[in-house]
């Protein structure tokens, strides 16, 4: 099958796939959608048109110590 | 030892995803990881890992020494709500450390991890999957055994067996879909647990093999 996805993802002679994996949304859709839909988000990646950030941003997040909760219970 | 193992004995919650994702760069090597917060209009996917080996060229191109880079892209849905978001974004972490046996590089395996993926919920099981859809499936249980630690639903399980502990608490203590809580707190849990293990010890075991038969 050679579409958008096969595309980006294996016609370039400057990378190579190590790994894909999904995870399903809610949306019904054909399987040429989805692969529609996960070759345009690559694109993005790959032109630099949708920009990543090298962090999560949540490492400060308020934690709690369950075994202090359940004795509070 | 495994990420989602590591996380076992924890003791506080949340356990925010930036410490799912040193545990898993401890494990695996990659120059470079990055979150995608995305528009998804139709809703076809709510994450993925995207994770790819650069020789040349591309915005990826140069990292001084001008030798490969590996970088993970994990992108995700903007719209998800916050529980599910880190759920769906640790199962992708976890994903970087795949045996390469566990890994869709191929366009052949691709294209049936895709249409594995499309096949409804409750036919789920009556498919025979690809070990790399197998592993996909797991994710979210490994997902779930990170941001759930088994030492943390131990000591909650007696109070919530007794009902003074209820999903919707342990939700926001985990930052968790009540759903996902319910399953790891459910009778369950043990036996999906272990099965878990043995999966992934069994995926090891066969890489090594894979790696033995190819070097003999």
């Amino acid at each position: 099958m050679s579409d958008a996805l096969s595309r980006v993802l294996f016609e370039h002679e400057d990378r190579t796939l190590l790994n894909i994996k999904f995870l399903k949304g809610d949306g019904e859709c054909s399987k040429k959608e989805f692969r529609d839909t996960v070759a345009n988000l690559l694109q993005g990646v790959e032109t630099g048109l949708i920009e990543g950030r090298s962090e999560f941003g949540d490492k400060d997040i308020r934690r709690i110590d369950v075994k202090d909760a359940v004795a509070k219970l | 030892m495994r990420v989602f193992e590591f996380f076992s004995l924890e003791q506080r919650l949340p356990i925010p995803i930036s410490v799912v994702a040193e545990q898993v760069l401890e494990q695996r090597h990659v120059d470079y990881l990055y979150y995608y917060a995305v528009p998804i209009a139709n809703k076809a996917v709510a994450a993925l890992l995207y994770m790819v080996e650069y020789t040349s060229g591309g915005p990826y191109a140069s990292n001084g020494g001008g030798g490969p880079l590996k970088i993970a892209h994990i992108l995700y849905d903007e719209e998800l709500p916050t529980r599910r978001m880190r759920l769906a974004v640790a199962k992708e972490l976890l994903h970087i450390c795949d045996s390469d046996l566990a890994s869709s590089r191929l366009p052949e395996t691709v294209d049936r991890l895709i249409d594995e993926l499309l096949v409804p919920d409750e036919l789920a099981g009556e498919v025979e999957h690809l070990i790399e859809t197998k592993s996909d499936k797991a994710g979210l249980l490994r997902a779930a055994a990170c941001l759930f630690p088994f030492e943390c639903r131990e000591t909650l399980k007696p109070k919530y067996d007794s009902g003074l502990v209820s999903d919707d608490y342990l939700a926001e203590l985990t930052e968790l879909p009540v759903s996902i809580v319910r399953m790891v707190m459910s009778d369950l849990w043990e036996p999906l647990y272990q099965a878990l293990q043995e999966m992934e010890a069994s995926l090891s075991k066969s890489a090594t093999h894979g790696n033995a038969s190819k070097t003999a």
